[in-house]
C-alpha cells in the first residue's frame, strides 16, 4: 500500500505536464491562427468564390 | 408586347457583406436567405446568422478545453500525496487556465471568422443546395406572385450570381410598370452573355434613373450593340444609355465612339449636357465634338435651344 502510494505521486507529475503542455501549445496556437485569420472582407469573397466558381466583375 | 403589370417593390435591404444575408438552421442544418427566422426545410424558428453559428461552435470548444484543464488540475491534486503537491497542483491548475482564458478571450473574434470561413467552405454544398431550394420557392411563385417572386430572386442574388438568376429576375422586371422612386437595381443583373430582357431592362431604367447606368451597364450595351440595335426599338435603348453616359465626363472620355452613335437620337436637353461638357474641355473629343455641333445645326437650325433644355435642370449635383 505505502509503495503503491509513492508511485501516486507521478500520476501527479504527469497531470501537471500535461496540463502546462496543453494550455501552452493551446494558446500559442490561439495567437498564431488568430494573426492568420481572414478579414470578413475575405470571408465574403471566397464565399462568393466557392459559389459562383470564379469571381464576379464587379 | 405584354401588358405590364402595376406592382409595388420593396426596397432592397442592403448589407455590407453578402453573407450577411445567409441564415443556416441550427436544427437541421439547411441554408436560406429567404427568411429570418423560420426555417424553410424544417419549419422551427432556429435560424441564426453564420458568424453567431460559428461563436457557439467556438464558445463550446473552448469550454471544453477549460474543463479539460481543469479536470488535469483536479487529477493533480487527487493524486498529490502531500499538502505542499496539493496547494502546486491547485495554483498551477488555477494558473493555468486562467492563461488559457485569458488567450481565448483575446483571440475569439479571430477564431470565429476562422470557423465562420471554414463553415462556408465545408457547407458549400448544403449552402447551394439551400440557394436552389430558394430559388424553387421563388418559381413556385412567378405566376402568383410575380413581385415577391422577384424580390425572392434578388436575395438569391446576393450570393449565388449567375445568368440564368439575373435573366429571370431581368423578365420579371419587364412585366413591371416601373417607376422611379422604385429601388431599382441594375448592376447585380450585368450578365455574361446577352438578353433582351436587360437590354430591356436596362433602357427603361437608363430614362427613369440615369444615375443607375454605370461602367458595367454601360460596357454590356457596347459589347452586344448589334444585337440590341437588332431588338425592337433597340436604338431607343441605345440612346437612352448613351443620354445617361454623358452626365459624366468620365463616361464621354471613355465611350466617346459610343456616345457619338447615338448623338443623333438624344433628347434635346441630353444632347446641351454633352454641349456643355464639350465646351468645357476644348481640344479633347474632336469627333464627339463635330457630330454634336452637325446635330444641334440640323435639328435648332442657328437657334438658341435653351429655351428646350431648362426642364433638364433636376437640382440633382450632376445630370
Ligand atoms: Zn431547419
Amino acid at each position: 500500500m505505502q509503495r503503491l502510494s509513492a508511485y501516486l505521486i507521478y500520476l501527479t507529475y504527469g497531470a501537471l505536464g500535461i496540463l502546462f503542455l496543453f494550455t501552452a501549445i493551446k494558446s500559442l496556437l490561439y495567437i498564431r491562427s488568430s494573426k492568420k485569420a481572414p478579414a470578413r472582407a475575405q470571408l465574403d469573397e471566397r464565399l462568393l468564390n466557392t459559389l459562383n466558381e470564379r469571381r464576379e466583375q464587379p | 408586347m405584354n401588358k405590364k403589370n402595376a406592382v409595388t417593390i420593396k426596397p432592397y435591404e442592403r448589407t455590407e457583406y453578402a453573407y450577411d444575408k445567409l441564415r443556416v438552421c441550427r436544427k437541421c442544418g439547411s441554408y436560406t436567405v429567404l427568411s429570418q427566422k423560420v426555417c424553410p426545410a424544417c419549419g422551427k424558428r432556429t435560424l441564426t446568422d453564420v458568424p453567431s453559428a460559428a461563436k457557439r461552435e467556438v464558445r463550446r470548444s473552448m469550454q471544453s478545453e477549460r474543463l479539460f484543464a481543469v479536470l488535469l488540475a483536479l487529477l493533480a491534486m487527487f493524486f498529490a500525496d502531500t499538502i505542499p503537491w496539493m496547494a502546486i497542483s491547485a495554483a498551477a491548475g488555477l494558473l493555468l487556465t486562467a492563461m488559457l482564458w485569458v488567450v481565448q478571450r483575446r483571440t475569439t473574434e479571430a477564431q470565429i471568422r476562422i470557423r465562420t470561413d471554414r463553415m462556408f467552405a465545408r457547407d458549400q454544398n448544403r449552402i447551394r443546395h439551400g440557394m436552389i431550394q430558394d430559388i424553387k420557392a421563388a418559381e413556385g411563385l412567378l405566376e402568383a406572385r410575380p413581385a415577391l417572386a422577384y424580390e425572392m430572386l434578388r436575395e438569391v442574388n446576393t450570393l449565388l450570381r449567375n445568368d440564368p438568376i439575373r435573366n429571370l429576375q431581368a423578365e420579371l422586371l419587364q412585366t413591371f410598370v416601373l417607376r422611379r422612386d422604385m429601388d431599382l437595381l441594375l448592376e447585380p443583373l450585368i450578365m455574361d452573355g446577352f438578353s433582351p430582357h436587360l437590354a430591356g431592362y436596362i433602357g427603361e431604367v437608363a430614362k427613369l434613373n440615369r444615375e443607375l447606368i454605370k461602367e458595367s451597364a454601360i460596357r454590356y450595351c457596347l459589347r452586344y450593340e448589334p444585337q440590341i440595335r437588332g431588338m425592337h426599338r433597340g436604338e431607343d435603348i441605345l440612346a437612352a444609355v448613351a443620354g445617361a453616359a454623358v452626365r459624366m465626363k468620365r463616361y464621354i472620355e471613355l465611350y466617346p465612339e459610343f456616345i457619338r452613335r447615338y448623338t443623333y437620337k438624344l433628347p434635346a436637353e441630353r444632347l446641351e449636357r454633352l454641349r456643355e461638357v464639350i465646351s468645357q474641355h476644348p481640344g479633347s473629343f474632336e469627333q464627339l465634338k463635330l457630330e454634336a455641333e452637325a446635330v444641334h445645326r440640323l435639328r435648332f437650325g442657328g437657334r438658341d435651344s435653351h429655351a428646350s433644355s431648362n426642364e433638364g435642370g433636376q437640382g440633382g449635383s450632376s445630370w
